[in-house]
């Protein structure tokens, strides 16, 4: 699925095209030097660009900025689910013509909470087609972890990933919220405390805990830092680093999906 | 001279152990290369002796910031480089401005910046400190978190309006915002900060240095603004 070597990392959270509601941009040529330079074998990447009208487009440049280091990136779809049936369209499209390996859903750009009636139908048709979703988590009034365990529980066979692990102030309660919801996974960017992410891998295991960067909102050097700094094993850290996307990914196509 | 504009005696990430004392902070700072800090009080005044004696014990690594309630503004003692970090609550009968005044006449009259807890949704968020600056413009204000990620921009906005606005960069992780801020102006205002124990000062310098940013540029954010806001 991504690779079998025992250094494996990845990437789970990423971000090219922009420039973003807060003027962020960032190019896939930019995102792979510094995966190259930490030796980052591959990397989920959404667009940047959070403003709905523009995703089509954004697709569009995604892709065509990916062409070329293909088996790098794990590309995943970004979309607003208050455009209802559209965007189901466009999930469908992406996954399915396009190899496209999951959703990020932003609840805060999207003014939406993950449990609302418009976001499930969208979410429903990533379960339909075993994909995951990444949801960049901490907003406190979109998406809190008390608000993300009301879709885990409403769509428990939907592969979560909490992303960002709730950031500084939510992460306990991330954490708690992915002890209870076995469909629950998290992406440890963002939130700054090492000791953090090793009490995720020991309440979680280590298969459940993803490395990602949340690039360009963080750096990939210093997030590699706060996991060296985790005390993890060596096992935990090769997980964490990698082995666990990879028996993500893998246990998805083996459940459905076949691209 | 690397100077970490915002560290704590003592404080618990809410798992793992609690962390304590100056030998713990010395050490911490040691691991990370850097050669002195700013310690705030967290949220009691009953802490400010043990502040002022870590600032007599290390005089020239460790600046103690007192913590004050509005309530009783009582600065006691001599030794004091700050005030702070206060964390300005919602749901208060006065107006921030009304509530501060007090702390900011003895900011004013001592000649001592206030560190101010930012980065949530209240009275901590960047934008509704502009009010107090303002209101306060002899006094140096510094943004803790820089707003954190979530109010990074608009805690240079405010920067940008007001020069005597300081941020500190702990919680605040992106290098593109960290130099969007350099670029509107606020290079000299820049604070590199750790929020020790609870981050974790190598991660948080590996941050600044990982930005790429003009050598010249990171030793001011690293030590020197920090340097000349304590006159050290």
């Amino acid at each position: 699925m991504i690779g079998s070597s025992a250094a494996l990392r990845v990437d789970f959270h990423s971000y090219a095209g922009g420039p973003s509601s807060d003027g962020l941009a960032q190019s896939v040529g930019e995102l792979l030097r510094h995966m190259d330079e930490h030796s980052i074998a591959r990397a989920v990447i959404a667009p940047l660009d959070d403003f709905a009208p523009r995703q089509d487009r954004a697709h569009e440049l995604l892709i065509e900025a990916i062409a070329g280091s293909r088996d790098r990136f794990l590309p995943f779809a970004r979309l607003d689910p208050r455009f209802g049936a559209s965007a189901v369209r466009s999930l469908r499209a992406l996954v399915e013509d396009e190899g496209f390996a999951g959703l990020l859903f932003s609840p805060s750009a999207c003014r939406i909470p993950p449990y609302h009636p418009d976001a499930i139908r969208l979410l429903e048709a990533a379960a339909s087609l075993a994909v995951p979703v990444l949801i960049p988590s901490g907003d406190a009034y979109y998406s809190l972890p008390e608000q993300i365990a009301l879709l885990a529980e409403q769509l428990s066979e939907l592969t979560l990933i909490a992303g960002s692990m709730g950031t500084a102030f939510h992460a306990l309660r991330t954490i708690d919220m992915a002890e209870q919801h076995t469909n629950v996974y998290i992406e440890t960017s963002l939130q700054q405390s090492p000791a953090r992410v090793k009490h995720a891998v020991e309440r979680l295991g280590a298969e459940r805990v993803l490395f990602g960067s949340a690039s360009p909102y963080g750096g990939l050097r210093s997030e590699l830092v706060k996991i060296d700094r985790a005390n993890l094993s060596r096992a935990d850290r090769e997980a964490v680093l990698g082995r666990s996307a990879d028996s993500l990914l893998r246990s998805l196509v083996s459940g459905g999906r076949t691209s | 001279m690397i100077i970490d504009a915002h560290v704590h005696l003592s404080g618990s990430v809410g798992c793992g152990e609690t962390v304590d004392g100056v030998n713990s902070l010395l050490a911490a700072l040691d691991e990370a290369g850097i050669d002195g800090a700013v310690v705030a009080g967290l949220s009691d005044t009953a802490e400010n002796g043990t502040l002022l004696r870590a600032g007599t014990s290390s005089p020239h690594r460790l600046f103690p910031f007192a913590h004050l309630k509005p309530e009783d503004p009582r600065l006691v003692g001599t030794g004091w480089r700050g005030i702070g970090e206060i964390y300005l609550p919602c749901g208060s009968a006065r107006l921030p401005r009304q509530l501060m005044r007090p702390i900011a006449e003895i900011a004013e009259e001592e000649q001592l910046p206030i560190l101010m807890h930012s980065g949530e949704f209240s009275y901590t968020a960047p934008l509704l400190l502009e009010d107090l600056a303002r209101s306060f413009p002899n006094v140096t204000w510094i943004v803790g978190h820089m707003g954190s990620l979530r109010f990074a921009l608009d805690a240079i906005d405010l920067m940008t309006r007001r020069p005597n606005v300081f941020a500190d960069t702990s919680g605040m992780t992106s290098a593109h915002i960290l130099r969007h801020a350099i670029d509107a102006g606020c290079a000299e205002r820049l604070l590199f900060g750790s929020d020790y124990p609870f981050w974790d000062p190598v991660v948080e310098r590996t941050r600044i240095e990982s930005a790429r940013l003009d050598p010249g540029v990171e030793r001011l954010i690293l030590g020197e603004n920090a340097g000349r806001l304590l006159n050290l």
